[in-house]
């Protein structure tokens, strides 16, 4: 096997499928790494489950480094607690196009684990399974939560270390097309129930041991219906999982606008099927609003509900928006409770705003940080810290860092470093900037506003060009698509040591994607 | 196209914009006075738009009488009684909390055909619970039906004066729309299905679709099919985070020529680009089949379109080869009709056009896509060209791959959203039973183009053509001399949706569609249609209207009394005291009967 372009050492995930015959080095070979980088091979998996996937480390400055090459553009990502260990198990849903044709792809769940990092195992087969979900359910008290998939025909119980990876579980009625509920913020990663959401209703299971799934009871959805030329349109609100530490998680449904002012949630415990009534909860915008975006969280024992809204009666191309913040609770009279925060922005209409509900001073409490970004081109990284009053409200004026960063993908939330202080990592243009958080909660900045790592991020091809790979007698000629930039970007401790791990993933046109996982040197 | 001129790539928006466009063309000016037509007008006060006008005998004289239901709101108050504990009171306290709340109401009201043409009130309306999800007429226009939460339900009238009228249920099967508490117009639940006297019923279910059939005694209340829905791949389940459902919905004609309909279930999204076909076995529905299934017309790589010049268009439109009688599939210059290049022919429709009770696939591909500035394609926004294939079904039902017809026209006929129809399309104009063409063409300039960007109104001519199917079927005749053109504005801040067909109504119950004008003032222009679907540049019936109406797309054209002559219905917001809630309506009806 020889490439054309330079003589690297490399791995050739060649299987049955050529896109996938671009290995992660040769994108590697491309950029300019760091002069002091090494780097080490490690052989493929060797798989049958369709296009195969391969692995690479190397060292940079300051990190140990996992590239990930994917024969798909990556959908979602999962991390599973590993039993016995502080390890989890990243799982990789890609989306297959070919083959798969249309708006629903063939599909694969992939998983990978630091601790045997020398491959990329396939839990389903996108001929036979294409998965369009994933999540976690089990019994969390004792770690045993399992990852299942969800696909056009039923539910698949996944399993990495059992013989049978993937097994149905559970089939769909004829003509029912379910999802998984959303997950609410700083939930865990997890459920002790399953629910599936279709329109118009949700129905629970309780996961077994042995990865059986028990009914545990059917909700109703409210449902708006329209008639369409050739169709009716059914339409339910969305429903979002809430994790409650002290007990069985909650189903909420909503926010629904109803009229200009008042918003409606449904809340539901899943461990009272016998009641139907779901409690309903009313929200009461400050003025005459349109909700942008919402997000539901369990904090100091209550829900609450965050949107960020423009103005309903004029529409303002440069409207900053805002930011509400309810607290949740049965509201027989439909008044509507008014927001415990409500605050203006820096985001414009078009600039994401990312709530995160960490402990930002280390008392114990869930603060709310609003990331955004600043001015109109997005110049900079504001992190606002609300502190907590406990109740599930906020201190209105809110400590304030601004950090020199040009980007849109960030995360924030997690310990880096081991201090027990959240940290930020932030992508700006080719590389991942590491800012630790500020321990003292004395000073009014709460991030230092240097970076502590910049670790470099691998870098695609400008341009779409061929590589020529010689197999066997002949030379194929392999399309290497471009790596566009990152998309995503997660903090995770996965190798169980108190320290997030750093995951970035983007999309390598249509038929690829890159995972990197930096371990930093500490 | 003027819709990529005037949003760019926002094709739902466009579509929806020349929809509106063409909808909203009945202000055409008229062509001056005529003829009176005398309609008599009645007036029916009610508290809200009325959300199903359903014409139907009610009482059994043999008349046709009115149920119309309203669904309208109103500030009401909501009384909640709850217990709670109170500081330095023993025990639980009760507590009742009065909130002023805009509450939904629906009510029936019933009217009864007179003998002189004219309704009368009968009783007070009828409450309406949220339950009940839409109403029509039973089977043979006899009686009230109405779609519940629970199945069918039947509209029983007292037998002694000072009851209230009050459902009965007929048919047990919860529909797909139990619980939603939606209220739909007429959706087409009664129709003939076995070929058997008295008309059936097809019920939406939660699973698929139900047959109910009308016997001997009546409708049967045990359904005779439950037939699961075509499974669509495809179809997506989430939209901005809601979960949402396509049911299909079939459209139930006889597609095969045996006098039994038969079902036909469009892709809910991509229409007629993909569709099954249930056959009628006799009161019962066969296996699904997908018509256009490795049918290959639709599914080669290229597809050169006949240019004008060969099909010897002249000015405003062309005819092919079965206009024409001449020329082969594909012959004459290259053409383009999709971004790769590649012509792109879609399947548009399923239905009989040439009159033989089997239906026909047309297809639609749309030439000279190749503008390069803003002045050509606002050109081809204006005058687009069109290709039409029309491919017959075989001996066994499948589709022949070489069409019978093979013609080009100007001007839009089936294009945009089926969301958002057109006025044009293939309709009998003259009631020889075979489905003549009817396309449209815009005219504005590039300035009010680019003024629409900002003041979000345009002003727009546009013209209707004609082709007129041929008595041999052998092809379309583009008939000459029309002037059916005129201007109106749009105000793209005011779309609305509902559909005024321009070729609607017979107004003389000569079996032809007639052309109808509303929009300027008091006036009413209608043009007869005419033998070779000839339509007179000036106007042969003229009515001047009471009041002048306030939304055109609140405009109906139905035949209310069943005489086989077009009725109109104006529905006219009135002044409301209160900023919020419905606005209370008056419907002006403008019934038959008349001198003509």
């Amino acid at each position: 096997m020889r490439l054309s372009r330079a003589p690297v050492t490399l791995l050739l995930g060649l299987g049955s499928i050529l896109p996938f015959c671009q290995p992660p080095r040769a994108a590697a070979q491309q950029q300019d790494e760091p002069p002091s980088a090494t780097h080490e091979t490690v052989p493929p998996s060797s798989s049958t489950h369709g296009p195969m996937a391969a692995v690479t480390l190397n060292t940079v400055e300051g990190a140990r480094r996992w590239q990930l090459v994917l024969p798909y553009p990556l959908r979602d990502t999962l991390l599973l607690p590993k039993s016995g260990g502080g390890h989890r198990v990243i799982l990789l849903l890609g989306e297959h196009r070919e083959g798969g044709g249309g708006r629903d792809p063939a599909s694969q769940v992939l998983s990978f684990d630091l601790e045997t990092p020398t491959e990329i195992v396939p839990l389903t087969t996108p001929q036979q399974h294409r998965p369009v979900e994933i999540t976690l359910a089990g019994d969390l008290k004792s770690g045993k939560v399992r990852p299942f998939a969800l696909t056009a025909t039923g539910v698949l119980a996944l399993d990495l270390d059992g013989p049978e990876r993937a097994r149905e579980v559970l089939r769909h009625p004829p003509g029912s097309r379910p999802g998984f509920p959303e997950k609410g913020l700083s939930n865990t990663p997890g459920s002790s129930i399953l629910p599936l959401v279709q329109a118009g209703s949700i129905s629970l299971y309780r996961p077994t041991v042995d990865a059986r799934l028990l009914p545990a009871g059917t909700h109703r959805l409210p449902v708006r219906a329209q008639r369409k030329s050739h169709s009716l349109r059914l339409d339910s609100p969305p429903v979002t999982l809430l994790d409650r530490p002290e007990g069985s998680p909650l189903l909420v449904i909503g926010p629904e606008a109803q009229g200009p002012r008042r918003l409606r949630t449904l809340l539901v415990d899943p461990s009272k099927p016998e009641d139907p009534e779901p409690t309903e909860a009313w929200s009461l915008l400050p003025a005459t609003e349109e909700v942008a975006s919402s997000w539901y969280a369990w904090v100091d024992g209550r829900p609450i509900l965050l949107v960020t809204t423009y103005s309903a009666d004029k529409v303002g191309v440069f409207e900053k928006q805002k930011l509400r913040v309810f607290s949740l609770r049965p509201d027989r009279t439909r008044r509507g409770s008014s927001p415990s925060l409500a605050r203006l922005t820096a985001s414009r209409r078009w600039q994401i705003l990312d709530p995160v509900l960490a402990d930002v001073d280390a008392d114990g409490k869930q603060d709310l940080v609003v990331i955004q970004p600043e001015g109109l081109g997005g110049g900079k990284l504001i992190l606002e810290a609300h502190s907590s009053l406990s109740l599930g409200r906020f201190r209105q004026t809110p400590r304030k860092t601004v950090i020199p960063v040009t980007g849109q993908v960030w995360s924030y939330g997690e310990d880096v470093n081991g201090d027990g202080i959240p940290d930020l990592a932030a992508v700006e243009e080719n590389q991942v900037l590491i800012f630790l958080g500020n321990p003292d909660p004395r000073k009014r900045s709460f991030m230092e506003r240097k970076a502590r790592w910049s670790l470099p991020l691998s870098q695609g091809p400008k341009e779409s060009e061929d590589v020529f790979v010689t197999v066997g007698t002949g030379d194929i000629d392999v399309d290497s698509s471009s790596v566009h930039s990152p998309n995503a970007l997660r903090l995770a401790d996965l190798d169980g040591d108190g320290r997030a791990e750093i995951l970035v993933s983007r999309a390598g046109g249509e038929d690829r994607s890159l995972v990197e996982i930096f371990q930093l040197d500490l | 196209m003027l819709g990529s001129a005037l949003f760019g790539k926002s094709h739902r928006k466009r579509d929806a914009c020349l929809g509106m466009l063409l909808l909203l063309a009945a202000s055409l000016p008229a062509l001056g006075a005529r003829r009176e037509l005398d309609l008599r007008l009645q007036r029916l006060d009610l508290p809200g738009a009325p959300a199903a006008i359903v014409a139907t005998d009610l009482d059994g004289d043999g008349r046709r009488d009115l149920a119309i239901a309203v669904v309208y709101t109103v500030w009401d108050q909501l009384e909640l009684e709850e217990q709670t504990e109170m500081d330095e009171i023993e025990g639980l306290v009760e507590v009742l909390t009065i909130v002023s709340a805009l509450l939904d109401h629906r009510e029936l009201f019933l009217f009864l055909g007179r003998e002189d043409g004219t309704y009368q009130p009968l009783a007070d309306p009828l409450r309406l619970p949220t339950s009940i999800l839409s109403i029509e007429a039973g089977p043979e226009d006899r009686g009230l039906v109405a779609l519940t939460d629970e199945g069918l339900a039947q509209l029983a009238l007292p037998d002694a004066e000072g009851e209230a009228p009050s459902w009965e249920l007929i048919i047990e099967e919860a529909p797909v729309l139990a619980g939603t508490g939606a209220f739909f117009p007429p959706m087409g639940l009664i129709r003939e299905l076995d070929g058997h006297p008295g008309e059936d019923v097809l019920l939406p279910a939660t699973h698929g679709y139900s047959v109910y059939l009308n016997g001997e005694n009546g409708l049967e209340s045990k359904a005779a099919q439950r037939g699961l829905l075509p499974a669509f791949e495809n179809l997506p389940n989430r939209a901005s985070g809601a979960f949402i459902r396509f049911y299909p919905l079939p459209e139930v004609r006889d597609t095969d020529g045996d006098g039994r309909p038969d079902l036909l279930f469009p892709h809910p999204q991509d229409h007629w680009k993909d569709f099954r076909r249930a056959e009628n076995l006799g009161g019962r529905f066969g296996a699904f089949s997908a018509p256009l299934e490795g049918f290959s017309p639709l599914e080669r790589p290229e597809l050169p379109p006949r240019s004008s010049e060969d099909s010897g268009a002249e000015g405003e439109g062309a005819e092919g080869e079965g206009a024409e009688g001449e020329g082969a599939e594909g012959e004459g210059a290259e053409g383009e009709g999709s971004e790769s290049g590649m012509p792109e022919e879609n399947a548009v429709l399923f239905e009989d056009i040439d009159g033989d009770g089997r239906a026909e696939l047309i297809t639609q591909e749309q030439l000279d896509q190749d503008a390069e500035g803003l002045r050509e394609g606002l050109e081809e926004a204006r005058r687009p060209e069109f290709r039409y294939r029309i491919y017959p079904q075989g001996p066994g039902g499948a589709l022949v791959k070489e069409p019978a017809l093979d013609f080009q026209v100007t001007g839009y006929a089936l294009a945009g959203d089926p969301d958002f129809p057109f006025p044009g399309g293939f309709e009998d104009l003259d009631g020889d039973g075979r489905k003549d063409l009817i396309t449209l063409t815009l005219d504005f300039s590039w300035m009010q183009a680019v003024k629409i960007l900002a003041t979000q109104r345009i002003s727009i001519g546009l013209d209707f053509h004609i082709w007129c199917q041929r008595p041999d079927g052998s092809g379309f005749t583009q008939v000459r001399g029309l002037d059916l053109s005129g201007k109106f504005k749009l105000n793209l801040n005011n779309l609305r949706t509902h559909q005024l067909s321009q070729f609607a109504g017979d107004f003389n119950g000569d079996g032809r569609a007639d052309f109808l004008q509303i929009g300027r003032g008091k006036q009413v222009s209608i043009h007869l249609g005419q033998e070779g679907c000839a339509y007179p540049a000036k106007a042969d019936l003229q009515l001047e209207l009471a009041e002048k109406p306030e939304d055109l797309s609140l405009v109906q054209v139905r035949d209310l009394d069943g005489d086989q002559r077009s009725d109109l219905i104006f529905i006219q917001p009135r002044r409301s005291e209160t900023t919020e809630g419905s606005i209370p309506v008056r419907l002006d009806l403008y019934l038959s009967g008349g001198e003509r």
